[in-house]
């Protein structure tokens, strides 16, 4: 038998440990993680962002945030 | 008795090849070779490899840990209680908490076979601890990689000055390795002060009072003396500054830290804390480098 779960780092449990203790319960914690992890520390370490770039983040965003424009930010840009 | 520990790799993007095996992925089938009974809830399993040149090859920095699996139930982090300086085997210190670790408590016993993949991590600076004295401080379960870290100061004993351990748990029948810990202060070896929060009426000759406290009870000369703290987060949060104020530099102050690793091998980001991976940067970091990564202690 092959199992699969799903599993992305905005899930409420993602950081949960033994014990417990959750190092993101907070939603907006898990967002900033997002965007600072794949976007400005990946890059500053390894020279390119961990995001495949697919574009769709941008396409299906509800509220219209303009993604491109808060790597930027993340990244010192702005 | 074999000294000889692996060399600090330089931190990459994620790793390629264990000891274990050359896809990281796949663990090595080990035998489980005694289990031991810490407390009520704390388990010691000794394991070997079941590959004879993995078993005696196999070595790591103390402080490291692996990832021990059971098919079909799960895989999670364990660090390592035992010291690499003892080859043939290993030790793993385990808490019952979920769902492998019920699974180990219940159904795995001697003889049994687990996977291991490892070791994994930085592991303890004991390179720079040559020399210098060692104060280890230890809160409840994060005994557990100081014992590792312990066994092999003591077992490498005239590379090193004083070695003082100060441990707190919340209760007497709570502190692991108790009757080894008492024997090693008799010997003179090691300096040990044990803590507990309350005695809850069973016989305790130690302190009684937080191990934050401890500190104050023990002297040392701070400019030459190195400090490895391990605890749960309360832990960290009062001891941490406790030292800083005791006159400890930040960057001799090191800490290992919990965190959710699943791959192990910075793949799969759940450990990642303050935009680094506690697996690969981690899990043992220096408080210089703690304090300005954020969400890394105080949540």
């Amino acid at each position: 038998m092959r199992l699969r779960t799903w599993d992305a780092c905005l899930y409420a449990n993602y950081a949960l440990v033994a014990g417990g203790h959750n190092f993101r319960a907070a939603r907006a914690d898990r967002v900033r993680n997002r965007y600072y992890h794949k976007q400005e520390a990946f890059v500053r370490e390894f020279g390119k962002p961990s995001c495949v770039g697919c574009g769709r983040c941008i396409e299906n965003c509800p509220t219209g945030i303009n993604v491109v424009e808060v790597f930027r930010y993340v990244r010192g840009e702005l | 008795m074999s000294t000889e520990i692996p060399r600090p790799q330089p931190v990459r993007a994620a790793v390629r090849h264990l000891p274990t095996g050359d896809n990281p992925y796949v663990p090595a089938p080990a035998r489980v070779m005694q289990v031991a009974d810490l407390t009520h809830d704390v388990r010691l399993f000794e394991l070997r490899f079941h590959d004879p040149r993995l078993a005696e090859s196999f070595t790591f920095r103390p402080g490291q840990f692996v990832e021990l699996s059971v098919l079909g139930v799960g895989e999670g982090p364990f660090s390592l209680p035992s010291s690499p300086t003892r080859r043939g085997t290993f030790q793993l210190g385990i808490r019952r908490a979920g769902t492998l670790t019920n699974y180990l408590f219940d159904h795995v016993v001697e003889g049994d076979f687990v996977g291991i993949r490892g070791p994994l991590g930085n592991g303890f600076p004991v390179e720079r601890f040559a020399g210098r004295d060692v104060l280890l401080v230890a809160g409840g379960l994060g005994m557990v990689p100081l014992r590792g870290l312990l066994q092999y100061l003591i077992d490498l004993r005239d590379r090193f000055g004083r070695i003082t351990l100060l441990y707190g748990t919340r209760s007497p029948e709570l502190v692991l390795f108790r009757q080894e810990l008492e024997s090693l202060a008799r010997r003179g070896d090691a300096e040990i002060v044990l803590s507990v929060d309350s005695t809850q009426g069973r016989p305790w000759a130690g302190r009684v009072g937080v191990v934050t406290e401890l500190l104050d009870q023990v002297e040392f000369d701070v400019a030459r003396t190195y400090a490895v703290a391990c605890g749960p987060p309360v832990f960290y949060k009062f001891m941490l500054e406790k030292l800083v104020k005791a006159g400890f530099a930040k960057d001799r102050i090191f800490l290992s830290l919990e965190r959710r690793m699943e791959c192990g091998i910075g793949k799969c980001g759940h450990c990642a804390v303050g935009y680094t991976f506690t697996c690969l940067h981690g899990p043992v970091f220096s408080y210089w480098d703690a304090i300005n990564l954020p969400e890394l202690i105080y949540t």
